[in-house]
């Protein structure tokens, strides 16, 4: 809690002050009166001593909402004391949304106030939470106080999405009959091929833990691979510019599942680095919770042929051009296909 | 610097609150209404002023918001500006005091003010007005003398409390994007004017202005470079080198308005009544006697003036300096006053003690006994100023001084008639016979004046041929001051001691908020001056007490002044007097404790104790209380000093102290600031409520 006298409170006990010199030396008694009431004036604002701690505030939110989406958010002040809130300006922050000013009239005890006033989603992001203000110097504006407590609020807040429907989503042709049994078959196709023997560089949750118990052997299940290639969606070299590039993974992903590719997302982000097997809102949140990194694509490419198999078709979202070079290079040269697409201040180019 | 004064003149966005700016204008109206009634505004002017003003406020109302033409407003603004300071230049040219500066400064302020009012687009515009409305009201508040101006002072701070109020509402306002109310109220449709708020902040606003000025010294400054003088409604009635006194009627101690003593000659054997009329007022540094005429000669029957040819004048100019061998000397205080003229008064100059230097428009003269005359009466309007000094040696100081043998030109006022009887200068010796200084004499005469004769304004005439003084004191027993005043003067001279009756007027009212002593005609008054060697005159009243010369803290300090008055009040009260002015102190001393205990938030240690014990509305404290309940179930109940650790701790053997994240939220929805998460409460209730279920079921 901040209290302070206002610039005004000053000019107004200067004002007081000078009335009494002037009274003293023009003989004029009725100026002191006026001294006294000008000087009442800012003691009386001394005493209204305003007590906002009283007050408790909840915010709530929708848990997801879209960068330029109107959403409600509801700011409820509880008056818990026993005295009358008095008028306030209320300023909610958080980021995710525009802010919010307004003046909330006073608050009787055990009452409450809710602003439900429409904001715009003007950030992406995932946000926990935001601070709201409470500020006073009622009634007279002579002693304002200031209370900023921290709001809880969990809002995940998605890209806004783009145009990319002319985008060429990259197709990773399918493995030879000799490739296939050269390769662990661990697709992540939906058709059961069989089991094998465990090989280094097989996940865990590949096991096929029957098989493996009657043989006393480490047995993985086998899938067929996908009849299309799934898309790895790598977000990297993303830099200043992670909002645009958050927008353009975010519309490139969703194309791709419209166009019913399998979609794994691999890029550093609040949710981890990889999500597998991508719905639409677990791509949205991905991307909303995309940050900038240090980390190499090379990276990721070497970790998504270790995770869904040689056939991965890559798109690399780079905003610094030239980011994502050599792990497009690398990509290529294990005969995946590729695409970048740029995501600086300009639309992005295929 | 730079960017700070760049963004104070930055464009402010425009004032939309019609309730602030016509709460601004009220103030405004106020002042100029309070300035006119102070006689500073001529009702022409009033009425221009008042139509120019709402005009102006319409104007900046309705274009309020930027415009390209309003250069040429603006430019206007200035030229009428300039205008109006080159009119209130040209006015000072024919002023005759700093003191006159007041009417022009009341005009300035007031087309500035007119012409402010064209241009008020923003709050802050509308603030600057608002405080300079204050210049008209305290101009307004120089120049009353009445109790008029305390109707302006309440109507005006009722406006600026409603401006503050909004405009703090507008300032709460800027930016916002919507009105939030409680949940149970409809939204309104315009903005709400805060007659709630407004009328919860006139309490304490006139309990603190009181409060304040209670406290505030009100000390008067004795030092002026110019003081006030003026001649009003012109000169009165000539004089023709005597008193001309307007009120006298000979014959009567009352002529109307006036006193029949303020004249060349003081009749003992006039009796009548004297009206409430107002006289005069006083703007004075400390309060004192107005000594107007002083008396020499006593002839049995009156006290006769200075002759009407005495008189010599007292310099060609203003200020007038009052002559040396009229002066006295030794410790003297200064008093300063001026004199504001209401009915028509004697052409004598009042003053507190002995005039120093006068301050009045058509010429003054002295006459041989010190009196200070004008040459003709004064009229209503007349304003005079007087630094005068009184004697201020204490009477222990005055005991100290040598007994000398009065100068020649003192012999006068050691006159007395042959006539008087021996019996009333036996009275004297036998009166003073223990006293051994000239002081002592004195205030034996007038203890035993006090003690043994009765004040009326009735009192018997003496017949003709009986001595005025002879009569009161020995066949009377019953007189007022003339009466009182001439027994003790002439007492005095029959003990060898010089000693004059003067005529003037007494303090007067004090009027507490406009500090003018209120002198009405009853207030005339006699006394007695009584010579001391090296210091001079000194004043003795034995009809009333004298204000003394120096003051303390209680002529500047209302509260002290008061409290002073209070508790001379309740001395002289009797038992039960007592007893109430006991009780009522007391009840004000519980009121101002419990507005103090109220005014710092705290509250009395068993409130505060019912307040912790108050439940609070939340689900781990309730799972906590079960908990609680299923503890005192099997007789290992919470003890009244044991904290929730302490507890927790005691019971691990349930939980295997595992139950200290659920403890952490318990104290957090207790005493936290704020509530815990929602995850964290449903586990806490979760591992509460299970641990309740493990302490019942365990044997």
């Amino acid at each position: 809690m901040n209290r302070r006298p206002t610039v005004k409170a000053g000019v107004v006990a200067s004002v007081g002050a000078l009335l009494v010199v002037v009274g003293t030396t023009a003989q004029a008694g009725w100026l002191f009166v006026l001294a006294a009431g000008v000087l009442g004036l800012v003691a009386s604002g001394a005493l209204s001593w305003h007590r906002l701690g009283g007050a408790t505030v909840t915010r709530s939110a929708p848990a997801r909402a879209q960068v330029g989406d109107l959403v409600p958010v509801d700011v409820v002040i509880r008056n818990d004391s026993r005295r009358r809130l008095p008028v306030m300006r209320l300023e909610d922050r958080i980021p995710a949304f525009e802010d919010l000013v307004a003046l909330c009239e006073g608050i009787p005890p055990g009452a409450v106030s809710t602003a439900n006033l429409p904001r715009r989603a003007v950030q992406r992001g995932v946000f926990d939470a935001g601070t709201v203000q409470l500020i006073t110097a009622a009634p007279l504006g002579l002693l304002r106080t200031r209370r900023q407590v921290r709001v809880d609020s969990r809002v995940i807040v998605h890209p806004a999405l783009i145009d990319v429907d002319g985008f060429p989503l990259p197709e990773t042709p399918a493995l030879t009959a000799d490739e296939a049994l050269a390769v662990a078959r661990a697709g992540n196709g939906d058709v059961f091929a069989g089991v094998r023997e465990y090989r280094p560089g097989d996940q865990r949750r590949w096991i096929h833990w029957r098989s493996t118990a009657r043989t006393g052997r480490l047995v993985v299940r086998e899938h067929e691979e996908p009849a299309r290639s799934p898309v790895v969606l790598v977000a990297a070299g993303v830099g200043e510019h992670a909002d645009h590039a958050a927008s353009v993974a975010a519309s490139i992903g969703l194309l791709a599942l419209r166009s019913g590719r399998p979609l794994h997302c691999a890029g550093h982000g609040r949710f981890g680095e990889h999500v597998e097997d991508a719905t639409s809102q677990s791509l949205l949140d991905w991307a909303a919770a995309l940050e900038p990194s240090e980390s190499r694509a090379e990276d990721a490419v070497e970790a998504s042929f270790r995770r869904w198999g040689r056939r991965c078709a890559f798109v690399f979202v780079e905003s610094v051009p030239g980011a994502t070079r050599s792990a497009v290079m690398l990509a290529r040269r294990r005969g995946a296909g590729v695409q970048v697409a740029f995501a600086g201040p300009e639309e992005p180019v295929g | 610097m730079i960017e700070w004064i760049r963004r104070a003149n930055a464009p402010k966005p425009p004032e939309d609150s019609l309730p602030l700016r016509m709460a601004v204008l009220g103030a405004v109206f106020t002042g100029v209404l309070a300035l006119y009634f102070a006689e500073a505004v001529a009702t022409s002017s009033l009425t221009r002023n008042l139509v120019l003003l709402w005009i102006g406020y319409w104007f900046s109302y309705v274009y309020r918001h930027p415009a390209p033409w309003k250069w040429i407003v603006k430019i206007f603004l200035t030229v009428g500006a300039v205008f109006a300071l080159m009119q209130f230049f040209q006015s000072l040219k024919t002023l005759q005091t700093v003191d006159e500066a007041r009417f022009p400064l009341a005009t300035l302020f007031l087309s500035v003010q007119v012409l402010h009012g064209f241009d008020l687009p923003a709050r802050k515009d509308l603030n600057f007005s608002l405080g300079s409305s204050l210049a008209l009201m305290a101009i307004a508040g120089t120049l009353s003398q009445d109790s008029t101006y305390g109707i302006f002072l309440v109507l005006y701070f009722g406006f600026v409390m409603a401006a503050l109020t909004l405009s703090h509402r507008s300032e709460l306002a800027t930016g916002a994007t919507g009105l939030v109310v409680p949940d149970h109220q409809p939204l309104p449709t315009k903005p709400p004017i805060p007659w709630g708020d407004i009328g919860r902040a006139a309490l304490p606003v006139a309990l603190c202005g009181a409060l304040i000025f209670m406290l505030v010294p009100q000390s008067i400054a004795s030092q002026y470079f110019s003081l006030p003088f003026s001649l009003g409604s012109g000169l009165g009635s000539s004089a023709g080198g005597g008193i001309m006194n307007p009120g006298g009627d000979s014959g009567s101690r009352s002529g109307g308005a006036g006193y029949y003593g303020f004249d060349d000659r003081m009749d003992l054997s006039v009796r009548g009544d004297l009206s409430d009329d107002l006289m005069m007022r006083v703007r004075s540094s400390a309060p004192s006697m107005w000594k107007g005429i002083v008396f020499g000669t006593y002839d049995g029957r009156a006290w006769e003036g200075a002759d009407e040819e005495s008189a010599t004048p007292a310099g060609d100019l203003p200020p007038y300096e009052y002559p040396p061998e009229f002066r006295s000397l030794g410790p003297r205080a200064r008093i300063t006053q001026t004199y504001y003229v209401e009915t028509e008064q004697p052409n004598v100059i009042f003053a507190a003690g002995q005039p120093d230097t006068i301050w009045y428009e058509g010429g003054v003269s002295v006459d041989a006994l010190g009196g200070v005359r004008t040459p003709s009466t004064l009229t209503p309007g007349t304003v005079y100023s007087v630094v005068s000094t009184r004697g201020s040696a204490s009477i222990e100081e005055l005991r100290t001084l040598p007994k000398e043998d009065p100068p020649e030109a003192l012999q006068q006022y050691l006159q007395l008639p042959e006539s008087l009887p021996d019996r009333v200068v036996r009275l004297a010796r036998r009166i003073t016979a223990d006293a051994t200084t000239d002081v002592d004499k004195v205030t034996a005469i007038e203890n035993y004046l006090r003690a043994n004769y009765e004040y009326s304004l009735d009192s018997p005439v003496p017949p003709l041929g009986q001595d005025a003084v002879d009569h009161f004191l020995f066949d009377a027993d019953v007189g007022f001051c003339e009466q009182f005043a001439s027994a003790t003067a002439v007492m005095l001279r029959s003990l060898g001691i010089p000693a004059r009756v003067v005529a003037g007027y007494a303090v007067g009212e004090r009027n507490t908020f406009s500090g003018y002593y209120e002198v009405r005609a009853s207030d005339a008054h006699a006394w007695v001056e009584v010579w001391f060697p090296r210091y001079g005159w000194y004043e003795f009243d034995p009809t009333f007490a004298i204000p003394a010369a120096e003051g303390g803290l209680e002529r500047s300090i209302p509260l002290i002044a008061a409290i002073d008055a209070l508790r001379r009040m309740v001395s002289s009260a009797g038992p039960l007097g007592k007893a109430i002015a006991g009780a009522i102190a007391a009840a004000v001393l519980a009121f101002v404790s419990w507005f103090a205990w109220r005014a710092l938030g705290r509250r009395s240690p068993s409130k505060r104790r019912r307040r912790r014990a108050l439940p609070e509305a939340g689900p781990v404290t309730a799972a906590f209380r079960r908990f609680e309940d299923a503890l005192a179930a099997r007789g290992e109940a919470r003890a009244p000093a044991e904290t929730a650790g302490e507890v927790v701790a005691r019971t691990a053997r349930f939980h295997g102290d595992t139950s200290r994240a659920a403890l952490r939220v318990f104290e957090i929805e207790r005493y936290g600031p704020l509530p815990p998460r929602e995850e964290d409460v449903n586990e806490a209730v979760d591992e509460l409520e299970r641990l309740a279920r493990v302490v019942r079921e365990t044997p």
